[in-house]
């Protein structure tokens, strides 16, 4: 049993082993198991952080035994596989090998499977925590814990999918977008360790509080990488998504008499047509334009001011939490970093 | 506007002010951010602002016809 996580090498060890040991328990058809592990789905290239974060909140908040935690990283890492899925069939993302039309409803079927397999998966390792010899009642606050913010994240990951910017998006609807699909998914992972750790409800919300805000960060930088500088992806402008960058430009159009006459306003309004979900196919040099409008907007600097507002919010609440928890440093530390 | 995003004029004319070093102080303020975490952000934006300056050139060589000033010279306030 591993007794104290020193690093975020010996907490992925943990969490992926505890992975195994859930698929083991499964006894999933071994068609979906190998897909599962030959695409990569749960500890890819690139494993999440946040299958981590439930030990690291367990051990910064005084939780003696990583172990205890790693059901709660199984879940998460589980669920976090099932919504890059999702968000794959949402965008429509089709590999190049199931786009032929006789293999599509394949591929669709096979998408369904591994999306119903990873959240069973979440279900058990979660239900699993009972098992670990943890104080009473800590299992049950995760558990639901768990169940609340993984509805939140659908509802959030639904809505950035459904709501495109439209000239009723508001600053705030964006930010609630935002915070209801990366927010939530961070909360469950943060709160659960904390759960699991303590069971001081404040400090549950603390701890809560501090990734939702660092998730927040993050993912409004994401949203200027995305389309600054030019060589930045720029999907979420292709699929006009309700960002911030977008939202802002769209208001500060409309603020300025300029509605309809802008050219991210324009792509809006040829999109309208379209409805939610579907893609407009947009030519590159208006994608191109609306992106310098952006710019010139203010749309990338406010976001950017947005993320550092957040993460200077999270040092805040990190400090918060380690003047009743001394040894929770490392928390600031990951602010920082 | 008062809510989390403080006044959104305030941001605006500090913009206009000074495209990629604007003096943002204010705008913070009106957020509701304290006075140490007003200078912390300000500082980590200016470092934003220098990066967006290295990577301008580059990357968007048709800002400078914007009618927005392009300068990067001007002290944060």
């Amino acid at each position: 049993m591993v007794q104290t996580l020193d690093s975020y090498t010996a907490g992925l060890e943990i969490v992926k082993a505890e992975c195994e040991r859930q698929l083991e328990v499964a006894e999933l058809p071994s068609g979906i198991s190998d897909a599962l592990v030959d695409r990569k789905l749960i500890f890819g290239e690139h494993p999440e952080v946040m299958a981590i974060l439930p030990l690291i909140m367990y051990q910064a908040l005084g939780g003696k035994k990583p172990d205890q935690a790693a059901p709660a990283g199984a879940a998460m890492e589980f669920l976090l596989a099932a919504a890059d899925i999702l968000d794959d069939v949402q965008d429509l993302y089709v590999p190049e090998e199931a786009r032929p039309p006789d293999r599509m409803q394949a591929h669709y079927i096979t998408e369904m499977e591994l999306f119903t397999a990873l959240m069973l998966l979440a279900e058990q390792s979660v239900v699993s925590l009972a098992e670990r010899n943890l104080p009473i009642g800590r299992a049950t606050n995760a558990m639901s814990v768990f169940n609340t913010f993984k509805l939140r994240s659908f509802n959030g990951q639904y809505t950035d999918s459904h709501c495109k910017v439209d000239f009723d998006s508001d600053l705030e609807s964006s930010i609630a977008i935002t915070r209801g699909k990366c927010g939530s998914l961070a909360r469950c992972a943060a709160h659960m360790g904390a759960a699991l750790a303590t069971g001081d409800r404040k400090k549950q919300e603390l701890a809560g509080e501090y990734v939702e805000q660092l998730a927040l960060a993050r993912q409004l930088h994401d949203d200027v990488s995305n389309l600054w500088p030019r060589t930045g992806k720029g999907d979420d402008l292709e699929q006009l998504k309700r960002t911030l960058p977008l939202t802002y430009t769209l208001r500060q159009s409309s603020a300025a008499s300029t509605n309809g006459n802008s050219h991210l306003a324009r792509l809006v309004k040829m999109d309208a047509a379209v409805g939610p979900i579907v893609q407009t196919p947009l030519e590159p040099a208006d994608l191109g334009l609306a992106r310098d409008e952006i710019f010139r907007a203010g749309g990338i600097h406010f976001t950017m001011l947005q993320s550092l507002k957040h993460l200077v919010n999270a040092r805040n609440v990190a400090r918060q939490i380690e003047k009743s928890v001394p040894g929770a440093g490392m928390l600031e530390r990951l602010a920082s970093s | 506007m008062s809510n989390e995003f403080g006044d959104i004029d305030l941001f605006r004319e500090a913009l206009a002010a000074d495209r990629l070093d604007p003096p943002v102080d204010d705008y913070l303020r009106s957020t509701g951010l304290s006075e140490a975490d007003v200078v912390e952000v300000r500082s980590l934006y200016r470092k934003f602002c220098s990066a967006i300056e290295n990577s301008a050139t580059a990357d968007l060589p048709d800002l400078a016809g914007g009618s927005q000033s392009n300068s990067t010279t001007a002290e944060v306030s």
